[in-house]
């Protein structure tokens, strides 16, 4: 059985409350759900209490899994990160209210959508190592340092509108070229 | 509908940033809700989420502490299991 197939059925039984399945869904996954969490708070304490409130989302949320259209591994990586960034915005910015972290609201794409994200899925390294390196890099900081416009713009010393102004075209390019 | 509905051409950007974290979590709320019922907008996240997460699977595994395995599970009642149906 492919791994993609092996957490699909251990998410799957966790809507039935299984325990046992919980343990070995962990087992699989955590290290690389705690290197995404370290990398987006670089604070241990702070990733172990992400990577913690993580996993009882996974529980939580188990029977949303299968209408979301993400593949599993996307699905958990997506829940790790989204708890990592409120985090560290709760600890930048104590007292803005953050949204409830969530990979995406529970109702389903269309399945050719979904399919066709999967299975281009690999293509994003081509098609980052098209952008300049510096916009590529900030691409990068956002998305799994959880860095803000004004984070990036600070990083690279640039105004902020330059900032917004990298990530737009940079998106719209990445746009392009995962298109093709 | 109203005012506050996105310019349909900016669906794919609007959707990328919230996928990098990248709105103020105003516009983020906001742009939940307009994800439960636009399909495209929805189709746009599912879009970059499977196109970036190859980016967060590179990133090196590191084995968490073997106490938070416990905690974790005990946080996780069969009870939310029964009640959530």
């Amino acid at each position: 059985m492919s791994a993609t197939a092996d957490i699909e059925k251990l998410l799957f039984r966790l809507t039935l409350g299984d325990r046992k399945a919980f343990s070995q869904l962990y087992d699989k996954t955590s290290a690389k759900l705690f290197g995404v969490c370290l990398r987006d708070l670089n604070d241990r304490a702070a990733a172990e209490d992400a990577l913690q409130d993580t996993f009882v989302k996974v529980w939580k949320r188990a029977d949303r899994y299968a209408a979301n259209g993400l593949s599993p591994m996307t699905w958990l990586i997506a829940i790790a990160r989204n708890t990592a960034i409120d985090s560290l915005r709760r600890r930048k910015t104590a007292g803005e209210d953050l949204s409830e972290a969530d990979a995406v609201p529970s109702a389903g794409p269309t399945p050719e959508a979904a399919a066709i994200a999967s299975s281009e899925a690999a293509r994003i390294g081509a098609c980052m190592d098209g952008l300049e390196p510096d916009r590529r890099a900030a691409v990068r900081g956002a998305y799994l340092e959880g860095h803000t416009y004004a984070d990036l713009a600070k990083v690279h010393d640039v105004p902020l509108n330059t900032m917004r102004t990298w990530l737009r075209r940079s998106l719209e390019k990445l746009r392009e070229c995962l298109s093709k | 509908m109203s005012a506050k509905q996105p310019d349909r051409r900016d669906g794919p950007m609007r959707a990328a940033e919230y996928v990098l974290h990248l709105m103020p979590s105003a516009d983020r709320k906001e742009f939940e809700a307009t994800i439960a019922w636009d399909a495209s907008v929805r189709d746009e996240v599912v879009f970059w989420n499977e196109h970036f997460a190859p980016m967060a699977d590179a990133v090196s595994p590191v084995t968490p502490p073997a106490p938070l395995k416990k905690g974790s599970r005990l946080s996780c009642s069969p009870i939310l299991a029964t009640l959530r149906r």
